[in-house]
């Protein structure tokens, strides 16, 4: 058995193992430089039995998962009608709303130039040069 | 019941063909995503939104492909976007971190803060820690085809890529996963 704390080939064999399939790797039990080399040796074991303790990896999932998904789904459809049904009643409370609003608020007045010219405090007549940009700020 | 009369029934909200579906595939995708993500909590979660998916647009379900094929896809996009997520959240916050540690002058840096920290419950296996290491699209195919068995044309399909990239995925997989076990088993036996 080798005693040297490295192995040039231990990189090569992790390739080859990392390629293998359940059958390779057994087969590579014999091979011949494992059986001498104590670096490689301990780098297969070990690999081996990561590699199992790896593809055994699963997860256990909620028992109830398929019933979540369907009630979720069920939940969704119902809170869809729900919301439409919302949606009409919103929408016509509002167009009754609008009505009774333009019946009975008052009529703005018309806004004339100088209406606006007053309010800013400024009159066209006395003028000219009325800052047009100021309202396309 | 068949493969293609369960898509029907499922089609037609068939709760019952729902769960007969689930209960062949759940644990499938479960491992995959598991596999990718290194994150049982987040795994459970994932595979729950993988069978929404799966339940709500069966309807975009073309029968060129297998359902088996389909949910791999679906598990692997999940997974990958959960982790694409999972990157910028951990960027944004060592962003806001920096700026935080601008205002507040402070050369101190906790171990909490360090980025990339996994907060909730992980696979402790070696190789799982070594794939976390690696690109997540040499990831996925390294997984689906010694995780899974999957042959290079089906690993092709799920993952809507050649053949070719496939092997080139695989292989560079391999070379970069034999550096870091070779480096981890190194340090452990001398």
């Amino acid at each position: 058995m080798s005693t040297a704390n490295n192995c040039q080939q231990t990189p090569k064999l992790l390739e080859k193992l990392l390629s293998a399939d359940a059958e390779q790797r057994l087969s590579m039990q014999d091979d011949p430089h494992l059986k001498q080399c104590a670096v490689c040796n301990k780098t297969f074991q070990a690999f081996v039995a990561d590699f199992g303790t790896w593809q055994k990896t699963g997860i256990e999932l909620p028992a109830d998962l398929a019933e979540k998904i369907i009630g979720r789904q069920v939940e969704h459809h119902n809170g869809n009608k729900s919301n439409i049904v919302k949606g009409m009643a919103v929408a016509a409370a509002a167009v009754v709303a609008g009505l009774f609003i333009s019946h009975t608020l008052p009529q703005r007045p018309e806004i004339s130039e100088q209406a606006i010219a007053i309010d800013y405090d400024l009159l066209f007549s006395a003028d000219d040069t009325f800052p047009v940009e100021f309202f396309n700020e | 019941m068949e493969e293609r009369e369960l898509i029907d029934a499922i089609r037609k909200k068939d709760e019952k063909a729902f769960r007969t579906l689930m209960q062949q595939y759940d644990t499938m995708a479960g491992r995959v995503i598991l596999r990718i993500t290194s994150d049982k909590d987040e795994t459970r979660d994932l595979v729950q939104e993988v069978f929404i998916t799966v339940w709500e647009k069966i309807d975009n379900f073309r029968e060129d492909a297998s359902v088996s094929t389909w949910i791999y896809r679906l598990s692997v996009n999940k997974a990958l976007n959960h982790l694409r997520w999972k990157k910028l959240r951990n960027s944004l916050r060592l962003t806001d971190r920096k700026t935080e540690e601008k205002l507040k002058s402070s050369p101190i840096r906790t171990n909490n803060d360090a980025p990339g920290k996994m907060e909730r419950e992980e696979d402790e296996n070696v190789l799982s820690k070594a794939l976390s290491l690696i690109p997540a699209n040499q990831r996925a195919a390294f997984i689906l085809s010694k995780g899974e068995g999957l042959s290079n044309p089906e690993i092709a399909a799920i993952l809507h890529i050649s053949i070719s990239a496939v092997e080139s995925l695989n292989f560079r997989a391999k070379q970069s996963l034999s550096k870091i076990l070779f480096s981890y088993y190194n340090d452990k036996f001398n």
